[in-house]
């Protein structure tokens, strides 16, 4: 998992944190709470130099600070993050676009809770309204791959006509860039494992055979509440029903906390 | 009823001056409402004239003034735009109960007004119950046009159906909207024929196809179509075939796995549409469907290609089709060589759009970087709009691309990491802004971002002469930075804050300038409520507006909106909003 800069919004790694406990190998400063890694401070720090500072370091002393001091003066927003909403290109203009969102996570949308996922309060600074639109959609798509999948054919009505394809996010720990796979031109676990050996170049027989803990990697993946889970632990159909984006772990990462 | 102003007749000690008709007559043919301002401050007379003459009226903030006084000042309105919540009320930092709620309007609108013909809506609240009753109470009405607002369902929408005997424009634009399902559709009656302007392509759930091919094949004067993701292409063919007339298309979903004959058909209703000048929507477009469109994309000024996640191949190969593109809204995907296509096919290219796919995706590959920007720049000289999303920047690159298009108008940067340096030099992106504002003189909207110092807030003050609406988020230094944006920019009048080091002396120092403003609005800074208290007692004529956070700070003003107003303190306000008093 990647430093926790201060400058950079959080990554969805975050909230998974507690579940398959990914470690903070690369990060100096030894591994942070959820508390403490979702709070940061944005604001440019004001030095009596003239020149500004902005970096994790800061924000880390700072957030220690305050659970030290409960120092009233710290800059209002530190505060916890609240959940992030996602919106859409808003200006002036007549025909306003829509922003394709990959399976962002979403928590309830409650009233007045205004972010689903980490990250800041409308940052950036996309009109919300396309993520309920495009998490509408998304639903939708799925429901029809689960009816594909099970044999039976969507009525027109209900599910519009023709397949879709359905891209999810691929990521493997260790490789730096992340990879899409189309899960709907495959039926099975299997057969979805061979595609993400081709692409990742991994041999065949070497790291995964699916069971916990027995292989070098694992696959996991994303449901639409936003929780982290194991392949295998379901059924494909429900798999496919729910699954937002997926990752390749390292078994000896995993410490089996979930 | 006597209305003022008054009209005077003519009488023969008159006979050099213009009879009032004749000077309403030549004042009837201005449009601009810059230019009818002007000619109304020139004397009485021609105050008069020009406000029985004006038809269309433009209210950027519908707490400015107050309808009654709207329409005491102009008797004979056809058309009204109104603007309500403020910008940022998109990004969620505005309560939903805010307010902006249309209904009253409608209800002078219609003693004052009842020949209205046209509606346009921004972020205002609008229920079902204001749609029924625009809909049976003006007789007249003729073009309603909603954008990014909310309240209201597809109930409202069957009103708007069945009672706008002579609709010609219905467009639905990004509104927070409750679906109840496609009927509203049917409830235009059979013989209804008149519209020229149909969108509801971000409604969610399903419509008739049906009912929407027989409504277009009907509507001869159908201009602008533009169908939500429910729409098959099978559909589309066929609409198209009834419409070549077409100006304008938002396609719907285009996915579908098409066979050749399908494909074939579809490519060939493409080519009928010889007056495609708009094409928008192609959500989820493949590769392979997105050259069925080729045939139509040779007169296309306006290419909106923001729901779909092209990659830069696919782009490459649409864009030599479309030799006349003057706009081109994208995604991401395209990455910085779908820019490159850009640059390369597209001269006479004005205005560009890049949005992120995936926002809040750090692991993204084929995102766009400074690179893509400056290939397009080079490429296209007439650039004079851009919005960009971007997760890094240079200041060298920003200088680039300023001096290969110097004419920006609208200038949009968002660097997605807040207070992210250049990151080759890690410097702050002071030096890029500062390229901007004093290359590019005609700069009327200025988007900030990246690690900002009050030099750049230096830099706008002393250069961004003709700017008019600025947005800052995570920025600056300390009060100068605001101080010198109030102090050196005439023209503004939109201005936007958001998480900068700000307080009561930023704020106070544009006192005397919030009145000759629209509005302002300071959001996570560190204005406190007795700031709030002295500018209210200082600018009597400005409505100075708190937000209260839930838990924070009794002193702390954490989110502020400043707006001026002939129409005193709202009567409106949720309890969450607090209007200031000097008390």
């Amino acid at each position: 998992m990647e430093l926790q800069l201060g400058l950079a919004l959080p990554t969805s790694n975050n909230k998974s944190n507690n579940r398959l406990n990914f470690g903070n190998d690369n990060n100096d400063v030894g591994s942070y709470t959820n508390d403490e890694v979702i709070v940061q401070s944005w604001l440019p720090v004001a030095n009596n130099g003239g020149g500004t500072e902005c970096s994790a370091v800061n924000s880390r002393k700072r957030r220690r600070f305050i659970e030290s001091f409960e120092d009233d003066h710290i800059p209002i927003n530190l505060k916890t993050l609240p959940l992030l909403q996602l919106a859409g290109g808003s200006d002036d203009n007549d025909d306003n676009c829509s922003v394709v969102l990959n399976k962002i996570e979403t928590e309830d949308e409650e009233e007045g809770d205004d972010n689903d996922g980490e990250g800041i309060v409308g940052w950036p600074p996309i009109s919300f309204r396309r993520k309920k639109k495009k998490k509408m959609w998304n639903h939708r798509d799925q429901l029809m791959m689960m009816m594909i999948v099970d044999g039976s054919s969507p009525s027109s009505e209900e599910c519009g006509e023709g397949p879709t394809s359905m891209y999810v996010k691929v990521t493997m720990d260790g490789i730096g860039i992340g990879r899409k796979v189309d899960l709907a031109v495959h039926d099975s676990f299997p057969s979805l494992r061979r595609q993400l050996f081709a692409m990742f170049g991994l041999p065949e027989e070497n790291p995964w055979d699916g069971g916990a803990g027995a292989g070098e990697y694992q696959l996991t993946y994303q449901d639409s509440e936003g929780d982290w889970l194991l392949a295998d632990d379901i059924s494909w159909r429900s798999f496919m029903g729910s699954v937002q984006r997926l990752r390749l772990m390292r078994s000896s990462s995993s410490s089996g906390s979930s | 009823m006597d209305r003022s102003p008054k009209r005077r007749s003519i009488s023969p000690d008159d006979a050099t001056r213009f009879p009032d008709e004749v000077l309403e007559r030549v004042l009837a043919l201005l449009d601009s409402p810059k230019d009818r301002s002007a000619v109304s401050l020139v004397c009485k007379d021609w105050y008069s004239a020009e406000s029985w003459s004006r038809r269309h009226v433009f209210i950027g903030n519908c707490y400015s003034v107050s309808p009654e006084i709207v329409a005491r000042r102009f008797p004979r309105i056809r058309s009204v735009t109104l603007k309500g919540k403020p910008r940022f009320s998109d990004f969620n930092l505005v309560p939903d109960n805010w307010g902006a709620d249309v209904h009253s309007w409608l209800l002078v609108f219609a003693s004052e007004y009842p020949f209205l013909e046209e509606l346009r809506l921004k972020r205002m609240r609008v229920t079902d119950e204001s749609l029924e009753f625009l809909a049976l109470n003006f007789p007249n009405f003729r073009a309603l046009s909603l954008l990014s607002c909310d309240g209201f369902s597809t109930g409202g929408l069957a009103s708007v159906a069945t009672h706008c005997k002579n609709l010609t424009e219905l467009d639905i634009q990004e509104n927070g909207i409750d679906d109840f399902g496609g009927e509203w559709l049917s409830c235009f009656p059979d013989n209804f024929n008149t519209l020229e302007v149909l969108n509801f392509s971000h409604l969610n759930t399903d419509v008739n196809p049906d009912v929407l091919e027989r409504l277009v094949s009907r509507c001869r004067s159908l201009k602008v179509l533009k169908v939500n993701r429910s729409i098959s292409l099978d559909c589309l063919q066929r609409l198209l075939v009834s419409a070549p007339q077409l100006t304008e298309l938002g396609a719907g979903s285009f996915s579908q796995e098409l066979t050749p004959r399908q494909h074939a058909d579809l490519e060939h209703a493409f080519g009928l549409c010889k007056n495609l000048s708009v094409l928008t929507g192609l959500w989820e477009a493949t590769a392979m469907n997105l050259s069925a469109v080729y045939p139509a994309c040779s007169r296309l000024s306006f290419l909106n290609l923001s729901y779909t996640a092209l990659q830069s191949q696919e782009l490459a190969s649409l864009l030599p089709h479309c030799p006349c593109l003057r706009r081109l809204w994208v995604l991401d995907s395209v990455g910085d060589k779908g820019l490159e296509a850009v640059g390369a096919n597209c001269p006479s290219l004005e205005e560009i759009r890049v949005f992120p796919a995936d926002p809040f995706d750090e692991d993204m590959i084929n995102a766009v970087t400074e690179s893509g920007i400056v290939a397009v720049s080079q490429g296209c000289p007439k650039l004079h709009y851009i919005l960009y999303f971007c997760r890094q920047m240079t200041n060298a690159a920003v200088a680039t691309v300023v001096r290969n298009c110097p004419d920006f108008t609208h200038f949009r940067l968002c660097i997605m990491n807040p207070g992210q340096p250049d990151h080759t030099t890690n410097q702050p992106m002071d030096e890029a802004f500062g390229s901007v504002v004093k290359t590019c003189k005609k700069l009327q909207r200025l988007s900030v971002s990246g690690l900002l110092t009050d030099l750049t807030f230096k830099y706008i003050g002393k250069y961004a002469k003709n700017m008019e609406t600025l947005s800052v988020a995570f920025a600056g230094s300390s009060d100068l930075g605001m101080q010198y944006v109030m102090e050196g920019c005439s023209k503004l009048r939109k201005l936007e804050i958001r998480d900068c080091p700000f307080g009561n002396a930023a704020l106070l120092s544009g006192l005397e300038k919030y009145e000759s403003m629209r509005s302002l609005w300071m959001s996570a800074c560190n204005v406190t409520m007795n700031g709030c208290r002295v500018l209210a007692r200082e600018m009597p004529r400005l409505n100075v507006e708190v937000m209260k956070e839930e838990g924070s700070d009794d002193c702390k003003a954490d989110k502020v909106y400043v707006y001026r107003t002939v129409a005193g303190p709202r009567r409106d306000a949720p309890p969450s909003v607090l209007t200031v008093s000097s008390l």
